[in-house]
């Protein structure tokens, strides 16, 4: 049996983040199951740059595939709304990220910093025993026990760690964006992210060109299982006809996203959850790097206090809801909302918005005329958004 | 539930919407469990139609 204070399940950014935030001051180990951090890519990785900013974080010109100038939305009939001028600009799209590369070097970093990686480790079971976890776990032919203070369950989309110590985070079929993507070579792109919308296309979700290195793309889709009727795979290979890219397929990922928004309880005695376990990513856009790192740092940050206090009861580890939801609550209590008002759109809505988008001029809009558009289109928006506002 | 194997990407979309926590999905492998109640969730959760 290894002892130590804090077993962090999952090496992606969430918990790489929480490791390195720990490790310097305390006895931190990271099970990770697969043999290469980062691999395979389940994610179309676009990312703001603000956020590297904003941890202090390094970034390694390696980890990003493309620097993003702006953002294109394109609606059901091909119109086109360019989210570039000055104002959309403070939004600062970023990066698209080689998350292999990214993912890897935020592990490395908490190595670096002293947490024990131990990859190829799947995680079993875990229980309380003695206001201390046991975590069983298997690492190639090995079993593995820990005897840790606190959990940190950073194990993404399945969360398996979380269910083992309560709390439920099971995702309903109609909080999972079922996603395929491919990574293609022949598509030339300007330094943009594309977002396709319609019911057709994706439905109730999006279809995205992502642009990488040299004229490759991460060329993906996302829908939501109970409003479609065949599975993501289907949708992008008529997406990629449609939009008519010749390209030829260099890799294939799939993956899910969770759009629930954020469990109820993301903290229990010895139990810290981050990240997408925690179905922390945006509801409308999926994105959830930046919540994974923040996320994962304030749980690292709030886990090593808690052992200088010698307590790991969930009262101990209460500060960390205040400190993510102080951080990015609102942001994805705004975006659930927004999904739902997005999941009524008809193709005509999407073209109706994009035609007046357009015309308005996207910087002049503030969150008001959208409503009061919508509102006017759809009075039965009115209620949804009125709560929007609250 | 029957997965074909062949065409499984081992992403865990299946995994996350088991009510009965009945699937493990690992690097390379897929379990599951006597826990499966054949409800069929994962039917649709999957990406690539890898189960039917």
């Amino acid at each position: 049996m290894r002892e130590c204070d804090i077993v962090v399940v999952g090496a992606g950014p969430a918990g790489s983040m929480a490791a390195y935030a720990a490790a310097p001051f305390c006895d931190v180990v990271v099970l990770e199951k697969r043999a290469h951090i980062g691999v395979p890519k389940q994610c179309a990785e676009g990312t703001s740059e603000g956020i590297f900013k904003k941890l202090k974080i390094e970034v390694d010109p390696k980890w990003i595939s493309r620097k993003i100038e702006f953002a294109r939305l394109v609606s059901p009939s091909g119109i086109k709304v360019d989210l570039k001028d000055e104002r959309i600009k403070q939004l600062k799209f970023g990066y698209v990220l080689d998350r292999k590369k990214a993912d890897k070097g935020l592990a490395e970093r908490a190595a670096r910093a002293g947490a024990d990686m131990y990859l190829r480790t799947l995680y079993k079971e875990g229980k309380r025993e003695n206001n201390h976890v046991i975590v069983k776990a298997r690492q190639l032919d090995k079993d593995l026990t820990f005897r840790a203070k606190i959990v940190i369950a950073a194990d993404g989309i399945m969360s398996r760690v979380a269910k083992d110590f309560g709390i439920n985070t099971l995702l309903s079929l109609r909080h999972l964006e079922s996603c395929c993507q491919y990574e293609m070579t022949g598509v030339e792109r300007e330094d943009c992210i594309e977002m396709y919308f319609g019911n057709e296309i994706a439905p109730k979700g999006y279809a995205w060109i992502f642009p990488k290195e040299k004229d490759t793309a991460n060329v993906g889709i996302g829908i939501l299982p109970t409003k479609a009727e065949h599975p993501a795979r289907v949708y992008l290979d008529r997406f990629i006809t449609q939009v008519g890219l010749s390209g030829k397929i260099v890799e294939m990922n799939a993956g899910g996203v969770p759009v629930s928004g954020p469990v109820k309880h993301t903290y229990a005695d010895n139990l810290l959850i981050v990240g997408d376990a925690a179905r922390m990513a945006n509801p409308v856009s999926g994105g959830g790097i930046h919540t994974a790192l923040l996320s994962g740092k304030f749980a690292g940050e709030t886990a090593l206090k808690a052992i200088e206090q010698g307590k790991y009861t969930k009262k101990y580890l209460k500060p960390y809801e205040k400190l993510w939801k102080d951080d990015f609550g609102k942001e994805l209590d705004l975006s659930l909302k927004g999904r739902f008002i997005l999941e009524e759109f008809t193709d005509e809505d999407f073209d109706a918005t994009a035609r007046w988008m357009n015309e308005k001029g996207i910087g002049q809009l503030g969150p008001i005329d959208l409503v009061k558009f919508a509102v006017k289109r759809h009075p039965k928006f009115a209620l949804k958004f009125a709560s929007f506002l609250t | 539930m029957v997965i074909e194997k062949d065409a499984c990407m081992y992403c865990g979309c299946c995994a996350s919407v088991c009510p009965s926590n009945a699937i493990v999905v690992t690097d390379y492998e897929i379990q599951v469990s006597d826990d499966c109640t054949d409800c069929k969730t994962c039917v649709k959760a999957c990406p690539m139609g890898a189960i039917e």
